[in-house]
């Protein structure tokens, strides 16, 4: 009887076995990464990561021997949120493109703390570094649009007053599906100067939102479509990170070209989610960043401007040009205000979604 | 038998474990979860009802589905009937093209049809060198859009189950029916058509559903008025962090499907005692 087969008792014993070895696995996570040092970092994606890669990970990877996995994002806060308040936030290192995420985040308590040592402090522009975030470079929302249809010499939209002219720049529109920087627009067009943007007047902005609407084509949600649609002539003109374009029109020879007046300049940022396995090499990459020649780097690979003096300094004259700080562009635009945003984002995105899906 | 019987009864339900033990983890144990989130606050279940957004966006995602429902059973009868009439090889290589689709991501699917009905996209190139329109079509971001993309993905399902179903039919049914005089047409819609109802229930409720349900394609392919109910749970689980409300909209999802589900079971049973009676 004993050496007849029982396939009820071996079902159970290779359960039990099966089970066995999943909950060891799942206790010792660490046990298998021994030796390898690795940080995994999260950016927007698309050709932005791209520079990241070449500017920044790969160079670090050569000189560090520490491994960069890399993740990608759309700057929403709640996932960032959700993710550390679960206890084991999958990324060790975020750029945070909107400043109010990293302002909202220090609040909120889901972001570590930068350890400063070995980063010169006053190498840094006024502002660009915080007890939980390190900017590394600036970016401009800008109004964007194709020289195929508008070539240089022919008159294009130069406000976002003209973007809202549907009657005289017809075609179909594209904005970002995220109130920030997309209610200063909305603004902007219904005639707030634009020293006198802030404090947001939110009812106005959504009642200019209102008349536009109809002419959206598309609400972009991810870096990489302004470019694309435009290309494709989907829209006339867009909102879009300036760097976005400048990469299409210059690597994929895309006809386009940003408009810098009434652009939206904010920083990149570097923040460390509280929790993070890998936070040494999160802060030795960010150190890394933070040497004026491998911060300049970047803009090799697209148009964002070093967070350092010095990295500044040291560009040419050519690159300094197409920078959304050059002296040219920089008076043109507005700072973006990152403090109201971290105050009154979560009831504007939630009225936001309301008012995108209602009409 | 007593050999077949005793492992079919213990032994071979045995073997359920793993999967039901994964359904327990999984699905029985979230869903448990989410009830147990939303009935947290069950003046959340009020607020579905005050603010017109919920009820709308409801209406609206089900008159997508069965707008997607219709598409799809117009395209995949015939399609269906197709295969029960073709020889064996044939239906191989068939069978092989309807399920392609499932073989790639259903991002890179949904991005295809960006490629082929945007404004400069093949379609509208195509008709406008025809010179059958003269302004590109409106085909993307848009109810038609999303239309395309869901069917598409839909279509698969419709076939294979009405397929699956139209071969239990006992075509000697028609063969009498053609030899007592009724016409090829009418012998097809007298007597084939209404055997295959119950088929039809089956494969509409479950287009239906799946589509009631859908997210990727019409966020992709459609506009702001193409919003469905699981893009709303989506904003709220993801973008503003309340859970407890997001987990509210699923069960009220979730309960509207299975209503459904009901309902559709019940009027197929009635069908078939109906068929029967005749």
């Amino acid at each position: 009887m004993n050496c007849k087969f029982n396939p009820q008792l071996a079902i159970a014993r290779f359960l039990f076995t099966a089970l066995l070895a999943c909950t060891a696995a799942c206790n010792h996570p660490q046990n298998q990464n021994v030796g390898a040092r690795e940080l995994t970092v999260c950016s927007y994606g698309g050709s932005f990561q791209e520079a990241q890669r070449k500017a920044f990970y790969e160079p670090f990877e050569k000189e560090t021997r520490i491994k960069v996995h890399e993740a990608q994002w759309s700057g929403e806060y709640a996932k960032l949120r959700a993710m550390v308040e679960a206890g084991s936030p999958a990324w060790d290192l975020v750029n945070g493109a909107e400043s109010s995420t990293i302002i909202r985040g220090a609040r909120e308590g889901i972001l570590a703390p930068i350890d400063y040592r070995g980063i010169d402090r006053t190498k840094f522009y006024r502002g660009a570094l915080t007890d939980y975030s390190v900017a590394f470079d600036f970016y401009s929302t800008v109004l964007a649009y194709s020289t195929r249809t508008y070539p240089a010499g022919k008159a294009h939209p130069m406000t976002w007053a003209d973007f809202w002219n549907t009657k005289r720049f017809p075609g179909g529109r594209s904005l970002r599906k995220d109130p920030r920087t997309t209610l200063e627009f909305a603004l902007l067009a219904d005639g707030v100067p634009i020293d006198k943007l802030y404090p947001l007047d939110v009812d106005r902005a959504f009642r200019s939102l209102d008349k536009i609407a109809p002419s959206v084509t598309v609400w972009w949600s991810s870096g990489h479509q302004p470019a694309q649609l435009l290309a494709d002539k989907e829209v006339a003109f867009a909102s879009a990170f300036n760097g976005r374009i400048w990469t299409a029109a210059t690597q994929d020879k895309m006809p386009l070209e940003v408009e810098w007046n009434q652009g939206a300049l904010d920083t990149d940022s570097w923040v460390i989610p509280k929790g993070a396995r890998h936070y040494n090499e999160a802060m030795e990459f960010v150190r890394y960043t933070c040497r004026p020649d491998v911060q300049l780097r970047l803009t090799k690979y697209i148009n964002y401007g070093p967070t350092m003096p010095e990295a500044y300094a040291s560009l040419e004259a050519a690159t300094r040009a197409i920078l959304p700080t050059s002296p040219e562009n920089r008076p043109k635009q507005f700072v973006f205000d990152a403090q109201w945003w971290a105050d009154n984002e979560a009831v504007v995105v939630e009225r936001w979604n309301k008012w995108l899906v209602e009409r | 038998m007593a050999h077949a019987s005793a492992y079919g009864s213990r032994g071979g339900s045995l073997l359920l474990l793993p999967a039901i033990g994964y359904l327990c983890l999984f699905f029985f144990l979230p869903i448990a979860f989410l009830l147990l989130q939303s009935a947290l606050v069950p003046q959340n279940y009020l607020r579905i009802f005050r603010e017109d957004v919920y009820l709308d966006v409801m209406y609206r995602t089900a008159k997508m589905s069965l707008a997607v429902t219709g598409v799809c059973l117009v395209l995949g009868y015939p399609f269906a009937y197709f295969m029960l009439t073709a020889p064996q090889r044939v239906i191989n290589v068939v069978v092989g093209v309807v399920t392609l689709p499932f073989w790639t991501s259903i991002l890179v699917r949904s991005y295809a049809w960006l490629v082929l009905l945007q404004r400069e996209g093949v379609v509208n190139r195509a008709l406008l060198s025809l010179g059958i329109i003269h302004h590109p079509l409106k085909l993307v971001y848009n109810i038609v859009g999303v239309i395309c993309g869901i069917s598409y993905i839909m279509l698969p399902y419709m076939i294979l189950v009405l397929y699956a179903s139209m071969r239990n039919i006992d075509f000697q049914l028609i063969v009498v029916a053609r030899s007592l005089g009724a016409t090829r047409l009418r012998a097809f819609y007298k007597i084939f058509v209404p055997l295959t109802a119950a088929g039809v229930m089956g494969a509409c409720s479950l287009v239906f559903i799946l589509s009631f349900g859908y997210f990727i394609t019409p966020a992709l392919l459609g506009g702001r008025e193409q919003t469905t109910f699981s893009m709303l749970i989506d904003i709220q689980m993801n973008q503003l962090l309340d859970w407890k409300f997001g987990a509210t909209l699923s069960v009220v999802l979730l309960l509207v499907i299975v209503f459904l589900v009901l309902v559709v079971r019940r009027i197929v049973r009635v069908e078939r005692s109906v068929q029967w009676i005749q």
